[in-house]
């Protein structure tokens, strides 16, 4: 199976890799895995004290369209506000890096590790989920 | 059904029409445990797995039918095809342990949703991946080999664990599946990191 050039492009120049400081209390953490294939995925947002993610990391322990999923939707996050972010659809991921049906469960893990994290997020700060 | 060749009434399970010797289309109602002969459980000989493979893709291989007409030989490529998935997964006991669970009703390799793993095993995995991904230095091999012999350990005592309740009499209730589904999903997690560890040697 072919991967596409975006795809490919993410994975070779993975965008936000990285560690936020879980403990901090402007920061959300997502854990979310994948029980067909065994990936793991971790994305962290950090959220200004206006309701806006400024900074978002992520790190992906499984296949390329995994990586290159969880590495655009921190592209999509930052600057956007909570609401927004949670307007994110598997499909859209799916459709911009032309993922194959096989591999559309990693758009899915992507769109579940940005909810989780926004939903740990709320529950630090006490919002409603 | 009705023999496509000659239209003899035949059972669908017939690899060959008893009347004219006519290859027939794999049965949509085998699965592969049934397809190479074997008792749908578990426990298996891979040696009896990897013979019935051998002897009847003997009996079923394009090579045998590369004069006949198309039909046949499309046939024969389904028949091959369907022998090698049978192989792969069978001879596999994470994956066979995956399939007794399909057949069971419990689709271990859907798309989405309906594995909830516990958020502390996941945890435990992602932490394990970056403890790994920070091994450096000469020793790095030595400690990737002590953490491959430690994970292997549990992945086998785990697997033996699933399959002896796959394997158990009785009817098994929904829960008891999810169950068993949870710990094949987890079971998938140690084992592409056991895959992961031996790539990087």
């Amino acid at each position: 199976m072919a991967y596409s050039d975006k795809v490919i492009d993410h994975y070779e120049n993975p965008r936000n890799v990285g560690t936020l400081d879980k403990n901090d209390r402007n920061v959300g953490t997502g854990l979310v895995g994948a029980p067909a294939c065994g990936d793991v995925m971790r994305l962290q947002i950090q959220v200004s004290d206006d309701g806006k993610i400024e900074d978002a990391r992520f790190k992906t322990y499984g296949c390329g369209s995994a990586i290159a999923s969880s590495s655009l939707v921190t592209e999509w996050v930052k600057g956007r506000t909570l609401d927004e972010a949670l307007t994110i659809q598997n499909k859209d991921i799916a459709n911009h890096l032309a993922l194959p049906p096989v591999k559309i469960h990693c758009s899915v893990l992507a769109e579940d590790a940005i909810r989780a994290a926004i939903e740990d997020y709320k529950k630090k700060k006490g919002l409603d989920g | 059904m009705a023999c496509w060749q000659c239209g003899a009434d035949i059972d669908a399970a017939e690899l060959f029409c008893p009347t004219c010797d006519t290859l027939q289309p794999p049965d949509p109602g085998t699965d592969h445990f049934a397809r190479l002969g074997l008792e749908r459980r578990f426990e298996q000989d891979a040696e009896a797995i990897t013979k019935a493979h051998r002897r009847l893709q003997r009996t079923l291989h394009p090579d045998r039918f590369v004069s006949r007409g198309d039909r046949v030989r499309m046939l024969s490529l389904q028949h091959a095809t369907s022998l090698n998935d049978a192989l792969r997964i069978l001879r596999d006991p994470l994956l066979r342990a995956g399939y007794l669970l399909d057949l069971a009703g419990r689709d271990v390799k859907a798309e989405a949703g309906n594995i909830k793993l516990d958020p502390a095993f996941l945890m435990e995995v992602f932490e394990l991946r970056e403890a790994i991904g920070e091994l450096s230095g000469t020793d790095a091999h030595v400690e990737r080999g002590r953490l491959a012999r430690d994970i292997a350990a549990r992945y086998e005592s785990r697997l033996a664990a699933l399959g002896e309740r796959l394997d158990a009499e009785g009817e098994r209730t929904s829960a008891e599946l999810d169950g068993l589904a949870r710990q094949a999903a987890q079971l998938r997690y140690l084992r592409n990191i056991l895959d992961d560890l031996q790539a990087l040697g």
